[in-house]
């Protein structure tokens, strides 16, 4: 019954026409047809006769039906059936709110949103109902209007890449609704998701307001967010919320620079029954230095794609490698190597050859003996934008003339502090709040970090804008000093749990992480301005520029908003990635709705009337009935005919090879017919080729690489000549390719028909029987044939027979030019050369000047085919008989 | 249909007939020379008289042999010998074409087949032929045949309404053979056959007839159109005025038959579901044995 129960009438009650069916049948059955009318001779005779019998006669019962059929669809067309009429789903026609959600999850799905928003809109201007129109992500106009008022609206609504505010629509609507008489209707196009915990009972409070009806997909499937990435040593760690699947699901995952390129893509099963899936990818570093965003199955939204910004960025960081290596624990680079390793690619070696690398951190944990020239390049890679890490060593203190302590922030008091050693009063140091214009400046700070040792900062007026740790006490912990574009930066403890117990610590690994984002040149304290908008997310799932109200960002944690929507935030040499995946909370789906709530899909397919065509079937039965009272007794072949005609689709031609054609056309070629016979294609491709290459080489002719054509399937008239080699098992023509190569012919082509050896070949008359080929010849001596380019007496090939034909000159539609030229002598074998130009196949019976005589019939015929009988003109006539020597 | 099929179709016909002597006591005075001896003197193969010579006549007139075997000089004389003249018409008015089946020739096509037949008999048995009503002479050979067939064949596309044969003019004494459908009023059809009886003129008819003619073999209600404007006529119910129509028919033909024996002319009733030959055969034995 499918399309039947989407048929309904604008105006049903014309149907009840029906009920004068019967009297029509009854009428139609009285009515006798016209009485049959004969041309008779013997007229006379019986116009002498009379009689009053009347026969009693009946109409065919077709007739009957034909007729009632023909009423019936006028009936029914009076009733103006609409396929996929939008039900009317109540008749009230009190106000009705229509809140939509258009929020990221449906930026895919907004199509058949849009349409139903429409539709509803429609639907309420034909009963003159007000409307509120909400949507829930974006601000609306409040108070209830005609429909007319939000035609417009409605149709700049679109999908924002930013979650709705269900609450805000509840708490608004509660007023609009205050001010109502009647209970309203309430039409939720939902996306099919409770967006927040909190949310379970927004369908519920609907409910209490007016009659709620739920529109949206039965399934939410598919629906997924990146909800996280991280990275580890070899890759990265994704995690992917979905909504609760009914079925196993496969996702693809890609991977994409910053041209959104795909460098690498990943098939991902999605588990029924779980929302959240980790995916691991490993990529190889070249990759991974390239990844610019990952993103989902190609999905409009931006909750499906994941944009990485500056601090994901590799960052090499390289380690001073020190020569007296200590045991795994007690290694500082140990440490910094746990603790960066995730995050950046380490390159342990020797300063000069760190320099060289290009890197944009160095650590220095042990100091070793620096020369001069050796700090003097590493100051000036600090000025370039190095940051330079050194950790705390007594050497630095005690040594005055070392140059390593140029590259020290602060000067050192000589010596180290102990604390909390046996014999020390205080007990040992922990570490304070970190500075305003630290990096660090917001981590949280363990209270087990305890700080053992550490060496001492000379004091001096700028220590404290220099520090970016300190002790409880105020003792520098960490200092720094920009120079350049560079820092330098001297942690005043060891890097080994000797002096404290800070490389053991979480923080350890995040300052390292803080540390690395520094090396970009961003500086941290504008980690603290907000961020301006830089690229966002439109309604199309792209980064366009920055658009509507968007405001500046102020840290990661403000809610992703219509001031706030995902994208890139920052300047361009520093951008900050604001994603929607990690904030998308509530991937639950819609369900436990409260009694009495209608839900309902989408109805896709527009509504259609059908009043044209049930008139228009009427119409053509009409016309059957004429038909057959005019010819149904005299011609039931003429009946046949017609419908034969009207049934009958013209069958399908076969199909011209488009690419191939164009191929032809955009340079002159030659053509061989295709035989069927392998080797003999083959050898005839190979010797037009070669023809082709003598040609470009000797004449300015130049041919594009020779094409096959296919007799049944191809056009002709692209090529300038068609070799046909005559073989036994040759299919013959058909009548459609006979008359294109006729027409060929005809219109100026050239047929050069070859027997390749053989001497009148039954074949041959077989083949050429459908072609229209004028009488024949035996090329004269003066014909233009022996002088179009080379002056030649007689036209080998491979075999030296003599019989060459062409059609006789008499011809005087194409100005005496032969469009046909038939021989024995198996032209193509002697043109033929393998791939080293080396002749396939040798010439009988004479030798190499038999093929260049080959060559020079071959220039001499295309020459001929292109220019006709131009050499035939008396005009060349002294210059041939002075090269005749006559 | 070109008259190159008819007149196959014809001598098809002929062939099974000996050739064709008009039975003639008088014989239209014609100048062609023919085999129906005058009992005179003239042209001709057959010897008539020895005539002794006059003075005066041509001296290569003289029969020497006979001469020879008396005193005098005789001149051989011949009987005149000329052909009887047979004149065909077949009626070519719209009535004639017609065939109740498709596998039927119709009616015009069978009288053409009639014509041309009786007319290669006549030629094959030295007479004369010409079509009535048209200008050209009377001819004997093949081209005679020819001739005629090809005038058939033009009259054939012109659409007549007349169904009698025109008052050509014809020399006393005449053949001629009428080949129709014979439907038009009887009173038109007397008084124009008697204008030929006037002149001494014999004739033959032959009522060609459609199958659906004779039987009406029509149901149902039906209405029907004459083919040369007489109108038409409407029956609720065919078949009950079928006996009627027989009756009718026959009426007519005894009419006919009966106008034919009074004038000393010759009738006969053809349908087109026989084979032409039975007609002919009729045709045949009243031409060489004169009217009954």
């Amino acid at each position: 019954m499918g399309w039947f129960e989407q048929l309904s009438f604008a105006t049903p009650w014309a149907l009840s026409a029906m009920l004068v069916l019967p009297m029509i049948w009854q009428l139609l059955r009285v009515t006798p047809p016209k009485p049959s009318v004969i041309r008779f001779p013997a007229v006379r005779l019986l116009q002498e006769l009379t009689t009053t019998q009347q026969l009693a006669t009946k109409t065919p019962w077709w007739i009957i039906l034909l007729r009632s059929l023909i009423i019936l669809c006028l009936i029914l067309a009076l009733g103006q059936p609409m396929l996929n009429h939008p039900p009317q789903t109540d008749q009230s026609d009190g106000p009705l709110v229509i809140i939509v959600d258009n929020d990221w999850s449906v930026m895919d799905r907004w199509q058949d949103r849009r349409l139903e928003i429409n539709k509803l809109i429609q639907q309420a201007k034909a009963t003159d109902r007000l409307i509120l129109l909400i949507p829930t992500a974006q601000e609306y106009l409040r108070g209830f209007h005609p429909a007319a008022d939000h035609e417009k609206a409605q149709s700049t609504l679109t999908a924002h890449p930013w979650p709705g505010d269900r609450n805000k629509v509840l708490t608004r609507l509660h007023e609009d609704i205050k001010g109502l008489s009647e209970i309203p209707t309430i039409q939720w196009i939902s996306n099919g998701l409770k967006n927040n915990t909190d949310d379970n009972e927004f369908a519920s409070n609907l409910h209490q307001l007016g009659d709620l009806e739920i529109i949206s997909e039965p399934t939410t499937q598919g629906l997924s967010a990146l909800a996280k990435v991280k990275r580890h040593a070899d890759g990265f760690d994704i995690t992917i919320t979905t909504t609760r699947q009914m079925t196993q699901d496969q996702q693809i995952l890609q991977v994409l620079d910053e041209k959104a390129d795909v460098l690498f893509q990943k098939k991902i099963d999605l588990d029924a029954q779980k929302q959240t899936h980790d995916v691991t990818l490993d990529l190889p570093l070249e990759l991974r230095n390239r990844v610019d965003s990952f993103r989902l199955n190609n999905r409009i939204s931006p909750a499906a794609v994941y944009l990485l910004d500056e601090k994901w960025r590799d960052r090499p960081v390289g380690i001073i490698d020190h020569q007296n290596r200590a045991e795994h624990l007690l290694d500082p680079n140990y440490y910094i190597h746990k603790s960066l390793k995730p995050h950046a690619p380490l390159i342990s070696a020797k300063l000069d050859q760190l320099l060289s690398r290009g890197l944009s951190l160095i650590f220095q944990t042990e100091p070793g003996s620096m020369s001069a020239d050796e700090v003097a390049n590493l100051l000036n890679w600090i000025n370039k934008g190095g940051v330079f890490i050194q950790f705390a060593d007594p050497q630095l203190s005690q040594d005055p003339s070392n140059p390593a302590r140029n590259l020290l922030p602060i000067t050192l008091l000589q010596g180290e502090r102990t604390l909390g050693g046996t014999l020390s009063w205080k007990q040992s140091a922990k570490l304070a709040a970190f500075p305003a214009n630290s990096p660090f400046n917001g981590l949280n700070i363990p209270d087990d970090i305890q700080i053992k040792k550490q060496m001492l900062a000379r004091p001096e007026t700028r220590l404290a804008e220099k520090t970016w740790a300190q002790l409880e006490d105020g003792t520098p912990l960490i200092t720094a000093e920009k120079q350049g574009k560079g820092w330098r930066i001297l942690f005043h403890v060891k890097a080994v749990p000797g002096w404290s117990n800070l490389p053991l610590s979480g923080m350890f690994e995040l300052m390292m992480m803080r540390l690395l984002s520094l090396s970009d040149g961003t500086d941290f304290q504008q980690r603290d301005q907000a961020l301006p908008p830089y690229r966002l997310f439109d309604q199309n799932g792209s980064l366009v520029a920055p658009y509507g109200n968007v405001s500046p960002l102020k840290n990661d944690d403000s809610p992703v908003s219509a001031e706030n929507p995902p994208g890139l935030y920052g300047p361009e040499n520093g951008l900050h990635a604001f994603n929607l995946g990690p904030k998308v909370a509530g991937f639950e789906t819609l369900s436990e709705l409260p009694l009495g709530v209608v839900q309902r899909g989408f109805i896709k397919s527009q509504p259609q009337n059908l009043t044209p065509w049930v008139l228009f079937l009427a119409f053509i039965l009409a016309l059957i009935d004429w038909l057959l009272a005019l010819t149904w007794l005299r011609r039931p072949q003429a009946v046949a005919a017609l419908f034969l005609i009207a049934c009958l689709t013209p069958c399908a031609k076969a199909d011209t090879d488009w690419d191939k054609a164009l191929l032809a056309a955009n340079e002159m070629r030659l053509a061989y017919l295709v035989t069927g016979h392998e080797e003999t294609d083959e050898t005839t491709r190979r010797g037009l080729d070669g023809l082709a290459a003598v040609l470009r080489r000797r004449t300015a002719v130049e041919l594009g690489p020779s094409m096959a054509f296919h007799p049944e399937k191809d056009d002709p008239s692209l090529f300038p000549m068609i070799y046909w080699p005559i073989i036994d098992a040759q299919k013959s023509l058909s009548t459609q390719a006979a008359e294109r190569l006729n027409n060929f012919l005809n219109t100026g082509g050239f047929l050069l028909i070859d027997t390749l050896g053989q001497k009148r070949p039954g074949k041959l008359a077989n083949l050429s029987d459908k072609l229209q080929i004028g009488e024949l010849q035996k090329i004269p001596d003066t014909h233009v044939l022996t002088r179009s380019f080379y002056l030649m007496k007689d036209f080998p090939g491979r075999y030296d027979l003599g019989d060459v034909w062409v059609e006789a000159s008499n011809n005087s539609m194409r100005d005496g030019v032969s469009s046909v030229l038939i021989g024995n002598n198996a032209w193509s074998e002697a043109w033929a050369r393998d791939e080293n130009l080396r002749p396939l196949y040798p010439v009988i019976p004479g030798d190499e000047i038999q093929r260049e005589q080959a060559y020079r019939f071959g220039v001499n015929l295309v020459m001929y085919i292109l220019s006709g009988n131009y050499k035939g003109d008396q005009v060349h006539l002294p210059a041939i008989l002075q090269r005749l020597g006559l | 249909m070109t008259h190159k099929t008819a007149i196959h179709q014809a001598e098809a016909c002929a062939s099974s007939l000996p050739a064709l002597l008009v039975e003639a006591e008088r014989v239209a005075a014609t100048v062609a020379q023919g085999v129906h001896g005058r009992k005179k003197n003239g042209q001709g193969d057959s010897f008539w008289q020895f005539r002794p010579y006059q003075p005066g006549e041509s001296t290569r007139s003289i029969d020497w042999r006979q001469s020879a075997k008396t005193q005098h000089h005789f001149v051989r004389e011949h009987e005149w010998e000329i052909a009887q003249t047979v004149w065909l018409w077949r009626d070519c008015s719209a009535s004639m074409q017609y065939s109740s089946e498709r596998n039927l020739p119709t009616k015009l096509r069978r009288a053409e087949v009639l014509s041309l037949a009786l007319a290669t008999l006549l030629i094959r048995g030295g007479e004369q032929i010409a079509l009535l009503g048209e200008p050209s002479p009377p001819g004997g050979g093949r081209a005679a045949l020819y001739r005629m067939a090809n005038l058939l064949e033009k009259k054939q596309q012109s659409e007549n309404l007349i169904s009698l044969p025109a008052h050509a003019h014809m020399p006393r004494h005449g053949e001629m053979v009428l080949i129709g459908d014979f439907l038009s009023p009887l009173d038109d059809i007397e008084e124009g056959l008697k204008r030929y009886s006037r002149r001494h003129v014999r004739g033959h008819l032959v009522q060609v007839l459609d199958p659906a003619e004779e039987s009406l073999p029509f149901e149902g209600r039906v209405q029907f159109d004459g083919m040369e404007n007489e109108g038409s006529v409407y029956f609720g119910n065919v078949a009950a005025v079928r006996d009627d129509y027989h009756a009718r028919l026959s009426a007519r033909r005894a009419a006919l038959s009966d106008l034919a024996h009074a004038l000393g002319w010759s009738f006969h009733r053809h349908t087109t579901d026989y084979p032409a030959q039975s007609a002919l055969l009729a045709l045949y034995q009243s031409i060489t044995q004169g009217v009954r």
